[in-house]
């Protein structure tokens, strides 16, 4: 009997497509918008996440990993003497500016780590050592900032708040939900050009704990060894950024909005069409009913006539997402896909082609066969 | 001779509808009985009620009163969500704009019917083909109904009505949109294959030339139905 449900489909072929095209715009608002909100979020975490570290000690009330205020460096001390520590270093966030071969100013963040503990570091390099950045004022950019900077030649020299400071290697994927781009260097260095901190302070100290020992035991003995600033594990920290970037901002009901939207005008679209098509199809509904077809060959009917648009749109929607994902991401902003989130939009279309098919369905069933005598 | 047990029988049938509050009598008191292989034609002025008539045959509307029953089953009686059951079993349906598929071929429209009744694809298409030979479409099985010419697309309806077999064939004006040849070419078709099947046909038509066709001619005026000539002789018992 599907025969009906796919031959009608295809009968009106400028109504499918229109119905396809409806679908598949909608897939990729989804798409683009969640896509885009779950890369933003991952790159507000993404040095949280990839730092390798157990805990990060913070000012009090750092709501997330951009908005660091100074803590007393001396805090290390404190943190180094806890039982369950294996190694703490001072981490600083700051930031700075480069000046471009124009002449012109661009704003970066500036990452100041440990190069021999790697804590915190760029954890994937495509060109150079992270340890490179040792012995003098030795930066690493991130591959993408070229998009913002120009050309960054390894053994260039670029001046950073009146500091030259000169390119030693190029990390990857590493970004920021600012879409500042990162820039590493030793501790030491990254404290002359971040130059708004105190020699005494620090943004951050991370700290890894010994085999055995536990997270939130430790930190909630650091908390009360160290009463004036916060203490989270790696995963509170994360969740803390990227909530704060989801609710506290706005973001989130912002992200959610949209795509909701993207669904309502995709069930408006499908809606549209479905319904267009079994009015035009009542007569054939009619003639069903009367040689003895039931409301259930015409819910499956109308119901896999849905379906085969959701797949196809949903195809159509998908494919077109990947030379789009690679054109946002030569902007700089990441469009997430993964798995379940391709799941979860098709999930989605189903639902939506679902719901867009009732009014078709209500309007089916209710045929009187009597009309099929009339001419 | 005993004749055969009526295929279609109804008792003091009556249909009332409401039109604007004004109770409206369509159908008033029908007494019928139709046999096995047994041909009848209902003729009458427009409004007089004999698409009415056909359609509580049909089991499609249900009579205001009175009884009805197809090979002793009483459909006055069964539940609404009964009657497509009764119509998917016992009745093949041929109608004046043919009501074919637009997008599916002849053969397809007639496998239609059986896939209906749960025949599977193979198997349906098999019989689909054999009733389009009989209906002389053999040549025509891929086409759609777009590309057939009046005549063909009511052969096709034909042979979607006659392809399960059914005890019974209601054909409302089958050759309301033919011209005169393609008309008489169906209503022969009509018979014969009825007559073939051992099927009852009820035939509701303003066209005259049904009279020389049927057995027992029937007219309708008013909700009424008068018998006007039998032909008892030519019943052949299925």
């Amino acid at each position: 009997m599907l025969i009906v449900a796919y031959k009608n489909l295809l009968y009106d072929k400028i109504r499918f497509i229109t119905t396809l095209v409806g679908i598949a715009f909608s897939v990729v608002l989804i798409f683009a918008q969640v896509g885009i909100f779950l890369g933003a979020m991952n790159n507000a975490a993404s040095i949280i996440d990839h730092s390798g570290a157990d805990l990060w000690v913070t000012s009090r009330g750092t709501p997330n990993f951009e908005w660091a205020e100074a803590i007393p460096e001396r805090f290390v001390n404190v943190v180094r003497s806890t039982p369950g520590i294996e190694r703490a270093e001072p981490y600083l966030f700051a930031f700075a500016t480069v000046k471009l071969e124009n002449g012109g100013r661009e704003q970066v963040v500036i990452i100041g780590f440990h190069p021999d503990w790697g804590v915190g570091g760029p954890w994937e390099m495509s060109i150079g050592n992270i340890r490179d950045v040792v012995g003098g004022d030795f930066v690493i950019f991130d591959e993408s900032s070229q998009k913002k900077l120009g050309p960054l030649p390894i053994g260039s020299t670029r001046e950073m708040y009146g500091q030259a400071v000169r390119v030693v290697g190029h990390s990857r994927g590493v970004r920021s939900i600012t879409t500042a781009p990162f820039v590493f260097a030793s501790y030491k260095t990254a404290k002359k050009v971040g130059s708004y901190y105190r020699p005494e302070d620090t943004a951050y100290i991370l700290a890894t704990l010994e085999p055995g020992a536990n997270a939130r035991e430790t930190a909630s003995l650091l908390s009360e060894r160290l009463p004036y600033v916060d203490v989270f594990t790696t995963a509170q920290f994360s969740r803390r950024t990227r909530r704060y970037w989801t609710v506290e901002t706005g973001m989130g009901v912002g992200f959610a909005l949209s795509s909701f939207m993207a669904f309502v005008v995709g069930m408006v679209v499908v809606s549209q069409t479905l319904y267009s098509a079994t009015v035009e199809h009542l007569r054939e509904y009619g003639t069903l009913k009367a040689i003895g077809g039931g409301n259930g060959l015409i819910y499956r009917i109308i119901l896999t006539q849905a379906f085969i648009s959701a797949v196809l749109g949903y195809g159509v929607g998908r494919l077109a997402m990947d030379p789009l994902a690679k054109g946002y991401s030569s902007t700089g902003i990441d469009i997430v896909m993964e798995p379940w989130l391709q799941a979860a939009v098709f999930g989605m279309v189903l639902v939506m082609c679902g719901l867009a098919s009732i009014v078709s369905v209500r309007k089916a069933v209710n045929t009187d066969p009597a009309m099929v005598f009339k001419t | 001779m005993t004749l055969p047990e009526p295929v279609l029988k109804l008792e003091n049938v009556r249909k009332v509808y409401t039109e604007e509050r004004v109770p409206v009598e369509a159908v008033r008191g029908v007494s019928l009985e139709v046999r096995p292989g047994e041909i009848l034609g209902i003729m009458g002025p427009s409004g007089s009620g004999k698409t009415t008539l056909l359609s509580i045959m049909g089991c499609i509307l249900r009579p205001t009163s009175g009884e009805m029953w197809i090979r002793g089953r009483n459909t006055a009686r069964l539940p609404e969500r009964k009657l497509p059951v009764v119509r998917r079993e016992e009745i093949g349906f041929v109608f004046q704009s043919f009501n074919l598929f637009p997008a599916l071929s002849a053969l397809e429209n007639v496998a239609l019917a059986l896939r209906i009744r749960g025949m599977a694809g193979r198997e349906a298409r098999a019989h689909a083909e054999e009733a389009l030979t009989k209906v002389g479409l053999s040549d025509r099985l891929r086409f759609l109904p777009k590309d057939l010419s009046g005549g063909q697309k009511q052969r096709v309806s034909l042979a979607r009505a006659i392809v399960a077999r059914p005890p019974l064939i209601l054909a409302d004006e089958p050759t309301g949109s033919l011209d005169s040849e393609n008309g008489r070419q169906v209503l022969a078709l009509l018979r014969s294959l009825a007559r073939e099947n051992g099927s009852a046909v009820a035939i509701v038509t303003h066209d005259h030339r049904v009279s020389e066709l049927v057995d027992r001619l029937f007219r309708m005026e008013d909700g009424r139905l008068a018998e006007q000539h039998a032909n008892h002789e030519e019943v052949r018992p299925s």
